[in-house]
């Protein structure tokens, strides 16, 4: 089970999530739940298990998401938690694919069931990944390329169980400390060759121990294993690579970074690879030594000219070794069925004869013949054969031996020659002439004796020889004395040893002649010679071909017996006596499975008659190797060891052991098996000190080898089983029929496929075989016979595919893919074949299919290209197909680009980011569309856009990536041109200034177009003439018009650039320097040759004029380029609009107030020079701090405030605020901002209203000064009217009290009444003062509405006894508007003092008549008021008739006050009052009140 | 006629004149004056102390604004203070030369003031008062 396992809650009623959480909380270690209340987008996220709480509604749409999400992930369990018990409902979820079905009150099971599922799927999950394991590595095992194999292992296990590495190393052989690693998968790369310590690695205990699994933090337990470290490895698997022998090879393994989950699936799987892993590595072991183990089998058949060969009785199959085929001088390209009878021509009739006699007999035979080869040279043969019998006693097989002999025949025949060569010599030179008494007594000794033995010639006189004879030899000599002494004449030759002067005994060869009888000589007469010399050489031949003999023998017993035994004991035996040694013996060497340790022990022993047998020596059983290091130092480096042990150092180690054997000399030869040291063979001399010559150490070496590769031959035996074994697991876990069959036995083997796929029993399986042939369908046989045919006569052939029609057993033909490798024998010839057989009947209708797929792709418009789908690393995967639009389009033939990479299409402007995301896609497998820029063969560039996707095979592996490229170079030129102008069109606004844009677009463009040199001129404001304004130039060799002139303005018609103008539209001129127009010097100078005129239109108006020139003539492409189309006709716009922005930028820059753009971050962004010179600071000084910075501080917040509205889009309108200056001075400022939302900034403007400031300060000052003095002054005449009244009330109350008809006396009567009079004219005149004050002074009414007839009445009343004493006429009619909002005792006072006034100013010679009547105009009500009074004189009033203490009349009651209070008291509550008025007519006053 | 009048002025010219026109008049049997606001409560404070039947408190006082020491808004208010239990029983008639309207409005915005007259005081004026209901009662012809 995981640790962390990931829920996806799909909770319809959204409630439950406290619920559901704390219960999957509760029994997890550490969920992690996802939650959401809709399941269809979440699906394509893994998740351990999904839980939907069902809703009451839409549970169709919710199973269909069910069913969706289960077709996508199938192990991925779903529970369903419902709340209703429905079973048709729970059916329905289950139908749809949901594993368990919950009730609400059931919930607290959730847990189990969810660990139930999770089980059941993990299960389930491993065993198809096993599955799959199992099925890839047949796979893997079934094709051709085994150098891949332990790769291809790495990478799937990499995939499989998604591990960050996973590799395999094997103990090195030279250093078993050390690990190699064959190969190392990282996500998709394979990494191999390098090595690394094994000690204090997990892998030495992986090795140690089997395996070996850390689930996290493993680098931090293997502190020396500093790989770990670096890699950042957190988790490690590792299975050690051990075959059946317990043989150790290394480790396969696996590197996690993250902790390990599901550690038992990837123990499974490793161990599940490593089986094969082992043995593809034993195999290969035993390939290699099986190869080698023939070629030494070869060699020593070939250095004993020894050649064998195997009859089956049975079959008639004769087979030969190579050698054989040279001894008889017969060609190894025969066939075998002629073998015998080329065999028989060499030989000799009679010796055939013989043969054929042996065989008819069954008899084993050995004889000696000859034969003549193709040089007619005389070949001595010697022959063995041998029967093998089955349990029946039949014959089955002979085998035989054949020994080129010659050689040794030759060495007798020489050794013949030179004996009697050598005896003519003795005769005639060199005899020894002795006579000898009948007791042996010396009667005479020739002086020739001094040469050979040394003495002088009276030395041996009067001596009995037999004292110098040779002991050993006593008895023979003296035998043939006494039979020479007897017999008259000459007796037999006699070969003895005779001691010499210096005490050595010399080898003689004697013959005697009796003349004891002869009375002159009455002696025998001796004649010797020394023999030893020839005695050597002989001996040294005897020898060799015993010894060669003997190795043949040995040979020959290895050939025929397995058992390793009687093996060795018949080939020590064997050669031993041909070699004439005391003792031979095999020694066999083994490693300590727990220490380590190298030892030796004597196995298989031979000796002689009358020496010690050490079989039983314990001193010889588990030497150690260093005991022994003389010893073993030379074997282990694969050279003999030879001595007398007497020449042995005393240091030697070696000398003891051998001593204690009483060894005089010794011969020691080693056995490498597959150059690993694993025995020896040796040969001990316990009687005499021999030298071994080297001829002899070299032939024993081959013996040696010969041995070794019997040794092989057993091991590469067991290893063949057992890859047998294996073949037979693999034949079951592919679905092809496999077959084996033996071509020579005919013998096949079927696996069980056969059966399922045709339908057919196998019982006997060479009756399947020839059933086989008859299932072939009789249209392909002829086709199918010959292709075999054929294949097996080509020895170059390995493998073959055969496609045919074969019957079933229900009578229905299939179509099968057979597909076989064959062996072949060393002459080439076909021995085996093993093959499978696919069904592929579906496969071939697929096929017809996609060859209609395939001829539609080949005349598809668009480049298709299908590729291998690896390698993604490197060059990248192969291509395997193009169609023929991609040799249209890219000048490459199929041919040239089978095999290569797509890598052959990129070039130097290739986007190397574009390849790295394609490279990502490979790598996860996805599809991918991009552009990008390819090159064709030719080199030319074009665009492509090329979309990706992998195709899956049936198991959905990977197989092929298959590219669809469309050529969109045009497309992709009009973007880039597209660009190229968008960058032309930026290039405007980009720069500061319009010559710097300008430059800018001949930069651009001449680039574009291949330009050397540009002009840039525009047409003058008052459009008189053109000004030149920018160049640019493609280098500085580059000839250009700047440097030869210095003209800056041009006429329309004027040179190239006028003529341009003039003509409004593009001019191009071939050959500049003979253009009449053109100033012929400047273009030679320049170097230039051919110009482009452009003019910019704006409103069909040229405004500018680009000239472009060449050092050669303008190409077609150039000429017509669509750019300069655009630039003709599309930007000037741009650059008028450029125009007029500079012209604004002066506007700006010039402005004497401050102009800024603030952003909402609070920054000044841009502002203009004002704007630092009012501030004092430097423009990178204001930039650079808040705006708030250098605002006062008093004036900060409301700042805040109005700039905090102005973002919510309320514009600021001279809002004022101070700035402090970068020298403390306070700033006035009048700010009117608008804010540009979208771009987050301010447009503000700022008048510095310093200066005005202090002038309204001072105005302020002054009206406060004003209005204090106003109302000091109003003060002062309300008091001074006030403290007035109060003493003139009391004088008139006196004047009331004062009582005149007392007073008689005149005068004091005249001075109280003018007393009276101004008296009552004071009061009067306080009065209207008083009046006027409170008018003035009085602001707020409270207007009210008031009927104006009922004012008027009231009024009129109020002085009904005037009116009628005047007798005037009063008429009013308020029908129009009856009200006015007005103050009620200002309206009778207004009345009032109108209708005195018409009554006062009443014409004298007529009726007073006073009119009144209202009428209501827009939002005014009028009030006419007209008398037929003696009117005013407008001239002379004017502006003065409501003015105050004015007078228009000399009438006595006129005061002037009366008009002015009216007026006072309509102005001051919002109203108005005129006057119309004509002298002598009467007057009109209109009073006009708001409605 | 009314038994005792009163009249609150700075100015004792005031007082004759007001006393010839009550007189005049025959408007009141007893005729008092102070020369301010707190003379006058003085006065009544003393007659309050004195038995029932001896009392003259004035059953109307003409009463000016502005004056020394108490003025004619501070005795409107010590007034209602001191005597709130005489204010059926005192009315007071503003008499004023302030021409200015508020104090006009705030006079009679009193409840103790039954009427604001302007300086001088007239016949007219004490015609009117006769006439008011309250004291009809005391000019029966």
């Amino acid at each position: 089970m995981k640790n962390h396992l990931h829920f996806f809650v799909v909770d319809n009623f959204d409630q439950d999530e406290n619920v559901l959480g704390s219960i999957l909380t509760a029994h997890f270690k550490n969920p992690q739940i996802t939650f959401d209340i809709l399941f269809s987008n979440k699906s394509k996220h893994q998740y351990d298990c999904v839980i939907i709480v069902l809703p009451n509604e839409n549970i169709d749409e919710v199973l269909q998401d069910i069913s969706n999400f289960k077709k996508d992930q199938p192990y991925t369990p779903i529970i369903v938690i419902s709340n209703k018990q429905d079973i048709a409902l729970a059916i329905a979820t289950l139908k749809a694919g949901v594993d368990d079905f919950l009730l609400y009150e059931q919930l607290h099971q959730l847990p189990i069931v969810i660990e139930k599922n999770l089980n059941n799927y993990q299960l389930q999950n491993e065993q198809q990944v096993l599955e799959r394991s199992l099925q890839n590595i047949a796979k893997a095992l079934n094709s051709n390329n085994r150098n891949n194999f332990f790769n291809f292992c790495t990478t799937e296990i990499e995939r499989t169980i998604q591990a960050d590495y996973v590799f395999i190393s094997l103990v090195n052989e030279q250093n078993p400390q050390k690990l190699d690693v064959i190969s190392l998968a990282n996500k998709g790369d394979i990494l191999s060759n390098f090595s690394y310590e094994k000690k204090g690695s997990p892998c030495e205990e992986a090795i140690a121990y089997a395996s070996c699994l850390y689930t996290r933090s493993v680098a931090a337990k293997f502190k020396e294993d500093v790989l770990l470290a670096e890699m950042q490895i957190e988790g490690y698997v590792g299975v050690a690579l051990t075959n059946s022998s317990q043989q150790h090879f290394g480790v396969l393994a696996a590197l996690f970074k993250k902790p390990i989950e599901q550690t038992d699936l990837i123990l499974n799987i490793l161990q599940l690879y490593a089986t094969f892993i082992i043995g593809e590595l034993e195999r290969a072991t035993a390939e290699k030594a099986l190869l080698e183990s023939e070629h030494n089998l070869n060699k020593a058949q070939e250095l004993a000219k020894l050649g064998s060969w195997e009859f089956n009785l049975t079959t008639y199959d004769l087979k030969w070794s190579k050698q054989l085929f040279k001894i008889f001088g017969i060609s190894e390209e025969t066939p075998n069925n002629e073998l015998f009878e080329a065999y028989s021509k060499k030989l000799h009739p009679t010796d055939l004869q013989q043969i054929h006699a042996f065989v008819a007999k069954k008899e084993n035979y050995k004889f000696e013949h000859i034969i003549v080869d193709e040089n007619g040279n005389e070949k001595y043969i010697t022959s063995i054969g041998l029967f093998t019998f089955d349990e029946n006693g039949n014959a089955i097989k002979l085998s035989g031996k054949a020994q080129d002999i010659t050689e040794r025949k030759k060495i007798d025949l020489e050794l013949k020659h030179s004996e009697e060569r050598f005896k003519s010599l003795v005769h005639n030179i060199s005899d020894i002439i002795t006579l000898l008494d009948a007791t042996g007594k010396v009667l005479y000794q020739s002086s020739s004796i001094k040469q050979i033995m040394g003495y002088e010639e009276n030395d041996l006189l009067n001596r009995n020889i037999f004292e110098l004879v040779h002991p050993d030899d006593v008895k023979k000599v003296a035998d043939i004395f006494y039979e020479a002494i007897q017999t008259e004449g000459i007796t037999q030759l006699v070969e003895f040893r005779l001691l010499d002067k210096n005490n050595k005994y010399i080898q003689l060869e004697a013959q005697g002649n009796n003349q004891l009888h002869n009375p002159s000589i009455q002696a025998l007469i001796v004649n010797s010679r020394e023999v030893s010399h020839r005695k050597k050489i002989e001996n040294a031949i005897i020898t060799k071909s015993k010894l060669l003999e003997s190795i043949a023998v040995a040979s020959n017993f290895m050939l025929q017996t397995d058992d390793w035994n009687v093996l060795i004991s018949k080939t020590l035996e064997t050669v031993g006596k041909a070699v004439d040694a005391d003792r031979m013996y095999y020694f066999e060497n083994s490693v300590d499975e727990n220490t380590g340790l190298e030892t030796t022990s004597q196995q298989i022993e031979w000796t002689k008659n009358n020496i010690s047998p050490q079989i039983n020596n314990p001193e010889l059983q588990n030497i150690p190797f260093s005991s022994l290091q003389d010893f073993f130092d030379k074997l282990q480096q694969n050279k003999p060891f030879c001595t007398l042990v007497s020449k042995l150092p005393n240091t030697s180690t070696t000398k003891p052991l051998l001593e204690s054997q009483e060894i005089l000399s010794i011969l020691v030869l080693p056995l490498f098996v597959n150059k690993q040291f694993k025995g020896f063979l040796g040969f001990d001399d316990c009687t005499t000190e021999r030298i071994w010559s080297n001829d002899e150490i070299s032939i024993l070496q081959t013996l040696c080898s010969n041995l070794a590769t019997a040794i092989e031959k057993r091991q590469i035996e067991a290893a063949i089983l057992a890859s047998n074994e294996r073949f037979e697991f693999v034949t079951q876990a592919t679905s092809d029929a496999i077959w084996d069959k033996n071509l020579i036995t005919k013998k096949t083997y079927w696996s069980n496929n056969y059966e399922k796929l045709f339908g057919y029993i196998l019982t006997n399986t060479d009756a399947d075989f020839y059933n086989f042939e008859k299932c072939i369908h009789p249209d392909d046989k002829k086709y199918v016979h010959q292709t075999v045919e054929q294949f097996f006569n080509n020895s170059k052939e390995q493998k073959i595919t055969l496609e045919y029609r074969f019957k079933k057993s229900n009578g229905d033909y299939a179509v099968v893919r057979d597909q076989a490798i064959v062996i072949r024998n060393k002459k080439g010839k076909a021995i085996r074949a093993i093959g499978a057989m696919q069904d592929i009947t579906q496969k071939k209708q697929e096929e017809l299919q996609l060859k209609l797929f395939e001829s539609a792709i080949k005349n598809a418009h668009d480049c298709v290209l299908i590729t291998e789908a690896e390698p993604v690393i490197g060059d990248g995967p192969k291509i395997l197909y193009v169609n023929d639009a991609f040799t249209t389009l890219t000048g490459y033939s199929a041919e040239e680009v089978l095999g290569k990479t797509p890598r052959i299409l990129q070039g130097p402007k290739t986007d190397r980011t574009e390849l790295d995301k394609l490279r990502e896609s490979l790598f996860q497998w996805r599809p991918h569309r991009f552009e990008i820029l390819n090159y064709k063969k030719n080199g030319e560039e074009f665009y492509q856009e090329i979309s990706i996707f992998p195709i899956a095979d049936e198991n959905g592996w990977f197989t092929h990536w298959i590219s669809v490229q469309k050529n969109i170079t045009e497309r992709k030129k009009a973007e880039i041109e597209k660009e190229v102008f968008f960058d032309i069109l930026t290039a405007i606004n980009r720069n500061k200034t319009i010559d710097e844009g300008l430059e800018q677009i001949l930069q651009i463009t001449c680039e574009y177009l291949d330009f050397v040199y540009a002009e840039a001129w525009t047409v003058n404001i008052d459009k008189a003439k053109l000004k030149y304004r920018t160049n640019w130039k493609a280098n500085e060799t580059a000839g250009y018009l700047r440097g030869a002139t210095s003209i800056t303005e041009a006429q329309k018609g004027d040179k190239l650039v006028g003529k341009t103008w003039q003509a409004a539209q593009k001019i191009y001129w071939e050959d500049l320097q003979n253009s009449p127009l053109h100033s012929k010097e400047y273009a030679t100078q320049a170097n230039l040759t051919s110009g482009i005129g452009l003019p910019i239109m704006f409103n069909n108006e040229v405004i500018a004029v680009l000239t472009f020139f060449n050092h050669q003539p303008f190409t077609k492409e150039q000429i017509n380029s669509s750019l300069l189309e655009k630039i003709n006709s599309q930007i000037g716009t741009d650059i008028e609009r450029k125009r007029t922005e500079d012209e604004l930028s002066k506007f700006f820059s010039l402005s004497p107030d401050m102009l800024c753009i603030v952003g909402y971050d609070g920054f000044f962004k841009k502002i203009n020079k004002a704007t630092s010179t009012i501030l004092e600071y430097t423009e990178e000084e204001l930039l650079n701090q808040p705006v708030d910075h250098f605002i006062h501080p008093d004036y900060l917040l409301s700042t805040q405030e109005k700039r905090n509205l102005l973002k919510q889009g309320v514009p600021l309108i001279n809002f004022e605020n101070i700035y402090v200056t970068k020298s403390k001075k306070n700033k006035w400022l009048a700010w009117t901002s608008i804010p540009l939302k979208e771009e987050g900034i301010i447009y503000a403007v700022a008048k510095d209203i310093t200066e005005k400031r202090k002038m309204d300060e001072e105005k302020k000052h002054l009206i406060e000064e004003l209005t204090r003095n106003n109302t000091e002054l109003k003060q002062f005449s309300y008091i001074t009217s006030h403290n007035m009244r109060a003493p003139l009330t009391n004088l008139l109350s006196i004047v009331n009290l004062l009582n005149t008809d007392n007073i008689s006396d005149e005068r004091t009567l005249k001075l109280i009444n003018g007393f009276k009079t101004s008296t009552y004219q004071l009061n009067e005149t306080l009065n209207d003062l008083i009046n006027v004050l409170i008018i003035k002074e009085k602001t707020n009414y409270d207007l009210v509405p008031i009927n104006l007839k009922e004012a008027v009445e009231k009024v009129i009343s109020s002085i009904s006894s005037m009116i009628t004493k005047a007798d005037v006429e009063i008429n009013y009619n308020f029908d129009l508007a009856e009200n006015v909002l007005f103050s009620e005792q200002y309206i009778e006072s207004i009345f009032l003092n109108l209708i005195t006034n018409s009554i006062k100013y009443a014409h004298p010679d007529r009726k007073g008549v006073i009119n009144i009547h209202s009428y209501s105009k827009k939002n005014h009500v009028y009030v006419n008021f007209t008398d037929n009074g003696i009117g005013i004189d407008m001239n002379k009033a004017k502006n003065k008739i409501f003015g105050f203490h004015q007078k228009f009349h000399n009438h006595p009651e006129s005061k002037g006050i009366g008009l002015y209070i009216v007026h006072a008291q309509m102005t001051a509550l919002g109203g108005e009052i005129n006057v119309e008025s004509n002298e002598n007519e009467g007057t009109t006053f209109t009073l006009t009140f708001k409605k | 006629m009314l038994p005792v009048v009163a009249c609150i002025d700075d100015d004792t010219l005031v007082h004759m004149l007001t006393e010839i026109i009550l007189q005049d008049t025959q408007f009141c049997k007893k005729f008092i004056g102070f020369d301010n606001g707190k003379l006058g409560l003085d006065y009544i404070h003393h007659e309050l102390e004195l038995p029932v039947e001896q009392q003259q408190i004035p059953t109307l006082i003409f009463l000016d604004i502005n004056m020394p020491v108490v003025d004619g808004w501070d005795f409107l208010d010590l007034f209602q203070e001191q005597f709130s239990h005489l204010t059926n029983q005192v009315k007071i008639i503003i008499l004023s030369s302030s021409v200015d309207p508020k104090d006009k409005e705030k006079a009679l915005n009193n409840s103790l003031v039954l009427r604001f007259f302007n300086k001088p005081l007239s016949i007219e004026d004490i015609e009117l008062l006769k006439a008011e209901p309250l004291f009809s009662a005391y000019f029966t012809k």
